[in-house]
């Protein structure tokens, strides 16, 4: 089970904010190599595990990994925070604003919205542990 | 009207939260590393010593400032702090 | 036809058509935390900069 812990593991302090670069940042949030598929992949991956050892280090890099989407939604909220409607127009970011406000939703920069296809898990301990460098390597 | 993130006023505090952010990162690291080498003394060892730490940096952290985690929670009955104090997202101290 | 035989020594206990990843074994860490923290690892080796672009050749 999970605790949690009342702070970002690297600080995250955006003074200037940027609609443009957030949509792009939004998918290492929700998007197929992000944090959150990360997450949900590793900790969906260790119950098969045939070896401790294997499960363990999936469930605290899975568990890591939710600091870390705790992370990119920090950014991407600092980036668009308290935006005017001028800025949200200007920057093309009117397309998620009108179905999410500022708020933050797990989406691809492409708009794809997050979901299961974006990992696998198979049960086969080669198979898994080389999705994870796929997907580890190409974010 | 406020972009991006809050100010943070208090240094010390800032300092205080960046070294256990720190040691923290060294005992995550540790971590998964016996994870995979879970006969590792002097691994074990090392995590021990950091872990405690830890410990001492989030209790001060916790008296001086409010708590970081809801296992340590400084039993002031006045207001529950973990819920109304500042989240990490906003930008302050984080 | 010609029997094939591996180039390296080492080719006999690692068949090919598997995926292999090494273990770490060397286990320093960085003495100046501070480095660590900034780096991403607490092991040099482990810490390998991505360059942003395509290795040629």
């Amino acid at each position: 089970m999970w605790n949690y812990e009342k702070r970002l593991q690297y600080p995250v302090k955006i003074t200037q904010t940027n609609p443009q670069i957030a949509q792009v940042i939004i998918s290492q949030y929700g998007g197929p190599d992000g944090e959150l598929a990360a997450s949900m992949r590793y900790l969906a991956q260790r119950y098969t595990m045939p070896y401790n050892s294997v499960a363990g280090v999936l469930t605290d890099i899975g568990t890591e990994e939710l600091a870390h989407f705790e992370m990119i939604c920090a950014i991407v909220y600092q980036l668009t925070r308290n935006l005017t409607p001028e800025e949200i127009k200007e920057s093309g970011f009117d397309k998620y604003y009108v179905d999410h406000t500022l708020a933050l939703w797990p989406q691809a920069a492409g708009g794809i919205p997050f979901n299961a296809c974006e990992f696998q898990s198979k049960g086969d301990v080669i198979t898994d542990l080389t999705e994870d460098m796929a997907a580890d390597a190409t974010n | 009207m406020n972009a991006g993130c809050k100010p943070c006023m208090d240094s010390e505090r800032q300092k205080l939260l960046q070294e256990i952010s720190k040691i923290d990162f060294v005992l995550k690291d540790l971590n998964l590393y016996l994870d995979t080498h879970p006969y590792d003394q002097q691994g074990m060892e090392n995590f021990r010593q950091y872990n405690a730490l830890k410990n001492k940096l989030v209790k001060d952290y916790t008296e001086k400032y409010g708590p970081l985690v809801l296992s340590c929670v400084d039993m002031d009955i006045r207001e529950w702090k973990w819920a109304i104090q500042d989240w990490p997202w906003e930008g302050g101290y984080n | 036809m010609q029997e094939w035989k591996p180039q390296m020594a080492y080719m006999e206990q690692f068949p090919v058509a598997m995926a292999y990843v090494p273990w770490q074994r060397n286990c320093m860490m960085y003495e100046n935390l501070d480095e660590a923290f900034k780096t991403g690892t607490i092991f040099p080796e482990l810490n390998k900069p991505f360059l942003g672009r395509r290795v040629k050749g």
